[in-house]
Order: structure tokens, then C-alpha cells, then sequence
């Protein structure tokens, strides 16, 4: 089979049982890989309805996808799916590099793991291993387990449960909603893949030529920003659009960024640039501080303990990035939930919390969240719990949804963004909905969100479906000018399928279903799609943002515009003839 | 018209249908429109000479709003407020004219403080869509319920949320307003509007509040002209005699208007580039000082100061690029103007990562 192998392979990790489950053409067909593939799996592996996040019974999917192997750009990539201990929902998170292009050479398309081992462990290509690395960092765990393969490990942060813990690996992550604690519930320190197994191409000149000039044109203008400077090259802009969540979403602007900025940076700081394995655009900006050390710099990252936690100084900045990447820690969700602290403790409900704008309390409260000490443990469970713990109608100003801590826009000041996190399947997440180009696009007003705009938002998150299930890279998106009509020729020449754009198009709006039907399975309500009455209630503060908010009923009418435009009830419910789509 | 006649229609008991030319108005001269002439004129002008003498009557010297004797300050009466309209679509100044710099305020904020010193009671009215600056507690916004349906639906949104007796009802792009000119045609007590170059001015005039019912039974008629709420208010034309200036009449509709009023206000006034993400090292700076200009204008100082900074492609900017006002409203059209003290940022447009 061109593109697949047409299996999986569950290993149970109780009884070191291993399988090849195998997947029927069909489904690979109507789910393509990755996230769509790893989705479907979930679906059937997954014991019940609402069950443990954490519990023995819960799977965890890796997911490779049909491009994975080819020479086309930025397709060395792999899904991690499992359901969410952080929000309970489903997450979905993507990571990069030589794990994905070993774990596909296997034979097979997705890993699954059930059940949990009795003592620390790895797995190596399936088989049940003990391990002495418990303790060790992802980075040293995967230098140890180089011999065997390549490694994708959990940190101290997910031995621990910390319920943001990441997957790493290659210096990468599967960063948000907790895929590392389930990991580590499982008493897994590391999944370890050495494969030999080629997967066939269809048409393998045709790949080669597509593969050409796909690079060619991933050099172009359309990446430049993401080339020259990286992600970080939003922190500035943001800044000057009232979007730069500051000192957890009290203000849209932060009067350091320049100090913080990529413009002011690069120049000083920079040391090199990489790229993952099998790309062109190499977006990977490597940044020193330190006594020589370095850390690769991304903005969601240099936002969260930057302008979120109030904090100007760019050393401790990069070293909170470090730790958390030692510790394997999501830095979107350590930020934003120690910058929920910040405020706690200055509104008087966390007298012992860090204050904003401290640099030197990020690298101990991270540390201590990683090691669930003192208030550690207390922010270990990300900043929706921590509120209800401590009360008081923080609740109001937890920077969350569906419990995932937001990322780096202000939704205020980013309206069709501000959607995009409410009806988010993973919580509030930039990267499936990508509505924010909607904000960018010079014709809208990012400043008012209404029904016309939340319609809109239906494409840019199934196009996003489709990058994530193929699997490419999102900084190709303003490569192509016919997104479906291009994906559908990559996918002819890699699989031998007749699948054209509008085949596409309906497998893209599928996936965006089949995760919405997971988290309805485990118990999603309508009032779950909401954001933090903050952004309800109260003006964005910053001259750019004209006064901006977003209040309640509006963000309810963009909902129900939303809903109606998938095809869904106007609550957000599935009609009967897209769970007889889904076919479960 | 004698005194007697001025005083009368003061009080709202001008003769109705009584219309003095029949030719051929923008708006179109009513059946039922009362008429002022230039006796009205010389009851302005004796008003702020604060000479209320026996010339004019008794009557006159107590009906007159107090800022009429002798210019002084209006003492704030909850009778009047005004209603501010920010619905249009600004299509031919090619961005938002409400926030168009002018003498140093947005062109919103120095309309409301023209009309802050007539009356607290201030609402403005917005497009739907259209995120106006926090105006704080100098006017209450409301937003225009229905888009696309003409002036008159925004006269009704804020007529019914104008808590005054009459309300003077303008536009945004009206930048040489003044508070005597307010209050000059609120001191009718009644609908009225001016009638310049011939055409009914129903976008500076003075109507009920109450008639906000009206205009929505208007509209629902689809008759969507300002002129016929005017007409169903009984209102008075003033001729343009008899204004105390034609310069609240003068907007500024496009850029070449608005650049030409700046130049005049302001001289050779500049504006300030900023390089945002890869243009900044491109350039090598991070800002640039250009002229006020069109856009266009900007944007060819700032590929020739800059030779590595390429903007445009085929003559529009090209797709990976962003420009925005202040980081307020994106760049529409090259052919916008950039106002003085204004920030052009100049930005990548993917905003992703």
C-alpha cells in the first residue's frame, strides 16, 4: 500500500503484549494520517465514555502520516493524541524530526499504548524495557537511549504528572495539554523507534519533482519572517497591535518589549538556525545567554515568561525556556499559569505567589511546579484548577479554556482568534484554528468580532486538519495558492489514490468532526465553549485597541455562526448524519 | 419676516408650508418646511453682541440660550444633546475618517469636544463592526443595529439613545464644527436644518428626540432619507443667510481634502514609519521620518530611502506585507492618507507560529 503501511501497532503495556492492528483502506482514505489517523485510533482503543486521562486504561497514540519518509519539506512529522488531563478533551499535539521518519519505518502508522507498566520503563520498537533513567531529563534520556533509536521522553515534569508536561524529542515537543503525564502515568520514561521498513511511493519520480519544487518555493517571501527571524518576530508586532498578552492579560501592550524583541535580540543573541529534519524553511532560532549555554526560541515561549509574567529581562527570559525544556514543561501553560499567580498574589489570594515582573521567581516556581513542591503543586494542575482551588472568582481571570492555558494572543485585540480558542476541541490553541489570519487579513476588523467572521473560521481550521493529517508544516501555508488542489497532487503521487481537492476538503472538515465527537463522547457541553469573563467584561486597556472586548452575547452569536457553518446544531452539538459520516 | 414673525417661529409657530424657493434642493425642499430669513441672522449676531435691547423685543433676550448673550460658556442644559454618526464606510478617504489625526486628537475626539462644550449628553453611533477609541465617559456609544441602511437608521439609534429633548445630529468628518454654530441651530427648540449651495443639510440639523419613533416607522417604509424624518418633524429650513458660517459645512471626504485642510492647519507636517520583523534589518533602522502624503506616497519615500525594503508588487502591496495606522486600522488602499504625527508600521503579514 503506497503511503501507509495499513497497520498499527498497540502495545499493552500491563502484559508487554505487542500487535499489528490492521487499519481498513477506507479509514486511512477518509482520516489520511497524523492527527485524522491518530484521532480515529483513539476513538476505537479508547475503554469508555469519560474515563481517567490518567488512568491505566487510557490510550496513547503516536501517528505518523502518508507524506512521513517522502522528500517533500517539512514532512518529517508525527501526532500525539491521547485524551487531555488538563482540559479532559482531547489533545492533539504535533512534534517534528527523525522520530517520526524511525517510528514509520517500523511497518506501521501509528503506535498505540495501553495500560501501564509496573515499574519506570521504555518501550524500544514496541517491546516493554525497565529503565534507570527515571529522574533524567527528555534531552539526557534520548542521548541515552541513542543506541537504541530515536527517542521521544518525558522530563521530570511528567514523571510527576504535572498535567502540562510535554513529549519531547530532537530538541522538539509535543508541548500542550499534558501528553507527558500520560506518559509518565504509564510509567513510561520513553517511546524508542528503529525502523528499516521503507514505505512505498506510488509515483516516486512525480514525489521527487513535487518535492522540488515545493522547496523552491517554501524560500520564497511566504516564509521569509519564519527564515530570517522566527516566530519571536510576532512579539514586536503584537506589541504595537495591542495583541501581546501582558502581565496575564491585564493589558495588551508591554512597554519592555523592545527589549524583549527579536529585532533587538537577533543581533546580540542569535547564534544559529536550524531546522527539523527533512525541511527547507528552517525556522529554528538558536539564542545564547547564559555562561555559553542556548536555547531555540520560539514566541510562544518568549511571551509567556516575557510580557505574561511582566518580566523584561531576556536572561532569565531564555532561561525560563531552558528549564522548562530540561524539566519538560509546556512554556505556554507554565507561563500562563504562573502569571495567574502573579496576579493571585497581587489581588491578595496567594500571598506566598510570585509577583510580576520578579525574573529571579521563574526559574525556582518552575522548578517547583516540575517537582510538585510547596506552591509547585498547587500550579502543577495549570491555572483552571488552581482557581478553583484558591476561589475568590479567580476563575474570572484564569487565562484558560477548556483548561488549556492561552497562547500568545490577546483575544480581545484578535476577535476571530478569541473564537478560535472558545470552540478549540484542545482548549484555547492557536495552531489548529489559525483564525488569526482573519484578524491579519486588512479587510476585517480584529477588534469586533461577529457573525460574518466566525462563518470565515471554518477554513482556515479545517485547512489546518488537513496540514496536521497529511502531515506539513503550517509555515507552508502561504506557499501554496490552491491548498487542496496542491495537497490533493502531493497525496496522488505519494498513495496512487484519484483524491482530488474537494475529496480534501470533505476529509479536512471529517477530522475537525471526529475530534469534536471524542470530546462529546466524554462529556463536552456547549457551556464548555467559553472564554474567561475577563475578556467579556473588561476593555482592553491599550490605546491600539481602541477600547476593544468581547462581550458575551456577541461571542455567543459568533458560537452558534460557527456551529451552523460546520454543519453542527447552533449549541455545537453533532447532527445524526455527521456521526453517520464518522462511521464509529 | 418682522420680529414678530422671529419670535414665533421660536417658539415652533412658524408658518408651516411656508416655502420660500422652490428650486431644486439636494435633498429636496418638503411640503412642510418652515422658513427663516434673515432677520434670524441679525437675532444671532445681536445675541452675542449681548445686546438683548428693545430692538429685538423682550421676547427674543429671554428665549435665547444663555451662550447667546455674549458668548460665554453654555450653561449646560439637559433639553439638548447631540448625536454623533460614525457610520460610514469612509470609502473614498479609503480608512476610518473618525480616526483621521486632526489637531492633534482623532477627528472623533475633537468632534466630541466641540460638542462636550455644548452638552454632556453626547451618543455616538457606530457602525456595526466599527471599534471606535474609548471615548470613556465623554459620549455613550451605541451601534448602528442594522448596517447598510443609510443615516437615518443611525439618526433613529441615537435619537432613542439621547436622553436630551432636541439633539444636534452631525457626522464625524465635520472637523470645523463649532460649539457657537451648535449652538446657534439648537437654540430653535426644534427640528431644523440648514439649506447651503441648495441642498437641506439633514446630517447638521437639530431633531427631536421623540421622533426616533418615527424614524423607524420610516424606515420600515423604507423611506431611508434623513430629509423625511425633517419633513414629519415640521421642521425649519434656515437659509444659508442666515448661518452664522458656512464652515461646519466643509468635510473632508477624501484624502486630498484632508491632506490640503492639514497642510493649511499644520504646514509641512510629518509622519513616522516604524519597521516591524524582517523589514527592520532590511531597512536597517528602525524608523524613518516621511511627509504627510498618501500612503502611496510613504511607501515610494520609503523604497527609496530604503532600497532593500521592496513593498509592492505590480503596484499594490505586495501579499506578505502588512501596513497599519498606529497598529488602529490596517491599510486598506495606498491611496489612504497618513496624517501628521502618525505611525505607519510597516509588518509581516504571516502572524502565525
Amino acid at each position: 500500500m503506497a503511503g501507509f503501511h495499513g497497520y498499527y501497532l498497540r502495545v499493552d503495556l500491563t502484559t508487554g503484549d505487542r500487535q499489528r492492528v490492521p487499519i481498513a483502506p477506507r479509514i486511512l482514505r477518509r482520516f489520511l494520517g497524523g492527527v485524522g489517523l491518530g484521532t480515529w485510533i483513539l476513538h476505537a482503543e479508547a475503554p469508555d465514555e469519560n474515563y481517567d486521562a490518567l488512568g491505566a486504561s487510557a490510550p496513547l497514540v503516536f501517528a505518523f502520516s502518508p507524506l512521513v519518509g517522502t522528500p517533500l519539506t517539512t514532512s518529517a512529522k508525527f501526532a500525539v493524541i491521547a485524551k487531555s488531563p488538563l482540559t479532559g478533551m482531547i489533545c492533539d499535539s504535533l512534534s517534528s524530526s527523525q522520530f517520526a521518519i524511525h517510528g514509520k519505518r517500523l511497518g506501521v502508522d501509528a503506535i498505540v499504548l495501553l495500560g501501564a507498566c509496573a515499574a519506570p520503563s521504555i518501550v524500544v520498537n514496541g517491546e516493554v524495557r525497565p529503565t534507570d533513567l527515571w529522574g533524567q531529563s527528555a534531552t539526557a534520556a534520548e542521548a541515552a537511549l541513542a543506541p537504541l533509536g530515536k527517542a521521544a521522553a518525558i522530563g521530570v515534569a511528567g514523571e510527576n504528572g504535572v498535567l502540562y508536561a510535554t513529549i519531547s524529542n530532537d530538541g522538539r515537543h509535543a508541548g500542550r495539554g499534558g501528553l507527558g503525564a500520560v506518559l509518565g502515568a504509564k510509567n513510561v520514561k520513553a517511546v524508542v523507534v528503529r525502523g528499516s521498513e521503507k514505505t512505498q511511493l506510488a509515483a516516486p519520480e512525480r514525489v521527487m519533482e513535487l518535492a522540488r519544487d515545493l522547496s523552491q518555493r517554501s524560500l520564497g517571501a511566504a516564509t521569509a519572517k519564519y527564515r530570517e527571524l522566527g516566530t519571536v518576530a510576532n512579539l514586536l508586532t503584537f506589541n504595537r497591535l495591542a495583541a501581546l498578552p501582558t502581565r496575564n492579560f491585564q493589558q495588551g501592550s508591554f512597554e519592555s518589549a523592545e527589549r524583549l524583541s527579536a529585532e533587538e535580540l537577533a543581533p546580540v543573541r542569535e547564534k544559529a538556525r536550524r531546522s527539523c529534519a527533512a525541511c527547507t524553511i528552517g525556522c529554528e532560532h538558536i539564542y545564547g545567554f547564559g555562561d555559553g549555554k542556548s536555547v531555540r526560541l520560539e514566541y510562544e515561549s518568549l511571551f509567556a515568561f516575557g510580557s505574561l509574567c511582566g518580566v523584561d529581562t531576556p536572561e532569565q527570559v531564555l532561561a525560563a525556556v531552558a528549564e522548562c525544556d530540561r524539566l519538560g514543561l509546556d512554556t505556554i501553560s507554565t507561563g500562563g499559569t504562573i502569571a495567574f499567580a502573579m496576579e493571585c498574589r497581587e489581588r491578595g489570594f496567594l500571598p506566598d505567589g510570585p509577583s510580576f515582573g520578579d525574573a529571579a521567581a521563574l526559574l525556582p516556581t518552575i522548578q517547583a511546579i516540575a517537582t510538585r513542591q510547596g506552591i509547585g503543586d498547587l500550579l502543577a494542575d495549570g491555572s483552571r484548577r488552581a482557581a478553583w482551588a484558591l476561589g475568590n472568582n479567580t476563575i474570572d481571570f484564569a487565562p484558560q479554556v477548556k483548561g488549556l492555558e492561552i497562547p500568545g494572543y490577546e483575544p480581545r485585540a484578535l476577535q476571530a482568534m478569541a473564537l478560535g480558542f472558545a470552540v478549540g476541541t484542545r482548549g484555547a490553541d492557536h495552531n489548529k484554528s489559525s483564525a488569526y489570519e482573519l484578524d491579519f487579513d486588512k479587510s476585517g476588523n480584529r477588534l469586533h468580532g461577529d457573525a460574518e467572521i466566525a462563518t470565515r473560521a471554518v477554513a482556515p481550521e479545517n485547512r489546518a486538519a488537513l496540514f496536521d493529517a497529511l502531515i506539513l508544516c503550517k509555515f507552508l501555508r502561504g506557499v501554496f495558492e490552491d491548498v487542496y488542489g496542491e495537497c490533493a497532487t502531493l497525496l496522488q503521487a505519494v498513495t496512487g489514490w484519484d483524491v482530488d481537492a474537494t475529496e480534501l476538503e470533505a476529509t479536512a472538515a471529517r477530522i475537525v468532526n471526529l475530534k469534536k465527537a471524542f470530546n462529546v463522547q466524554q462529556g463536552w457541553v456547549p457551556a464548555d465553549d467559553v472564554l474567561p469573563r475577563r475578556f467579556l467584561s473588561e476593555r482592553l486597556p491599550d490605546a491600539a485597541a481602541n477600547g476593544a472586548v468581547l462581550p458575551r452575547e456577541r461571542l455567543q452569536a459568533m458560537i452558534g455562526s460557527y456551529n451552523l457553518a460546520r454543519g453542527w446544531t447552533a449549541d455545537g452539538y453533532l447532527p445524526a448524519e455527521v456521526w453517520d459520516d464518522l462511521d464509529l | 419676516m418682522s420680529q414678530r414673525r422671529v419670535a414665533s417661529a421660536r417658539r415652533g409657530r412658524a408658518a408651516r408650508g411656508n416655502v420660500v424657493s422652490q428650486h431644486d434642493f439636494g435633498e429636496g425642499p418638503g411640503d412642510r418646511v418652515s422658513w427663516c430669513t434673515s432677520a434670524r441672522l441679525l437675532e444671532f449676531r445681536a445675541a452675542h453682541r449681548a445686546v438683548p435691547s428693545d430692538d429685538f423685543g423682550v421676547d427674543l433676550a429671554t428665549r435665547l440660550p444663555p451662550a447667546h448673550q455674549g458668548g460665554r460658556p453654555l450653561e449646560r442644559d439637559p433639553k439638548y444633546g447631540a448625536v454623533l454618526l460614525c457610520g460610514g464606510g469612509s470609502r473614498r478617504m479609503g480608512r476610518a475618517k473618525a480616526l483621521l489625526p486632526w489637531r492633534g486628537k482623532t477627528m472623533l475626539e475633537y468632534v466630541i469636544d466641540t460638542l462636550a462644550t455644548v452638552t454632556d449628553q453626547i451618543v455616538v453611533v457606530g457602525a456595526p463592526g466599527l471599534t471606535l477609541p474609548d471615548l470613556g465617559s465623554r459620549a455613550r456609544v451605541v451601534e448602528d443595529r442594522v448596517a447598510d441602511k443609510g443615516p437615518l437608521a443611525g439618526i433613529r439609534e441615537g435619537l432613542e439613545a439621547c436622553p436630551a429633548e432636541f439633539a444636534f445630529v452631525t457626522a464625524t468628518d465635520a472637523p470645523f464644527l463649532t460649539a457657537e454654530f451648535v449652538r446657534y441651530l439648537l437654540s430653535f427648540d426644534r427640528a431644523v436644518a440648514p439649506e447651503v449651495d441648495g441642498y437641506v443639510q439633514s446630517l447638521t440639523a437639530v431633531y427631536p428626540t421623540a421622533a426616533a419613533a418615527t424614524a423607524a416607522d420610516l424606515l420600515a417604509r423604507d423611506r431611508g432619507r434623513p430629509l423625511f424624518l425633517l419633513e414629519a418633524c415640521d421642521y425649519l429650513r434656515v437659509g444659508e443667510a442666515e448661518l452664522p458660517s458656512r464652515e461646519p459645512f466643509r468635510n473632508l471626504n477624501n484624502p486630498d481634502a484632508y491632506l490640503a485642510a492639514v497642510q493649511v492647519e499644520e504646514g509641512a507636517a510629518t509622519a513616522e514609519v516604524e519597521f516591524l520583523g524582517t523589514t527592520r534589518s532590511r531597512a536597517d533602522r528602525a524608523t524613518l521620518t516621511v511627509p504627510i502624503g498618501t500612503v502611496q506616497q510613504a511607501v515610494e519615500s520609503i523604497e527609496s530611502q530604503c532600497p532593500a525594503v521592496s513593498l509592492r508588487e505590480g503596484g499594490a502591496l505586495a501579499p506578505h506585507y502588512l501596513l497599519s495606522f498606529d497598529g488602529r486600522e490596517f491599510v486598506r488602499s495606498l491611496a489612504a492618507p497618513l496624517g501628521p504625527g502618525e505611525r505607519l508600521l510597516v509588518m509581516d503579514a504571516a502572524a502565525g507560529g
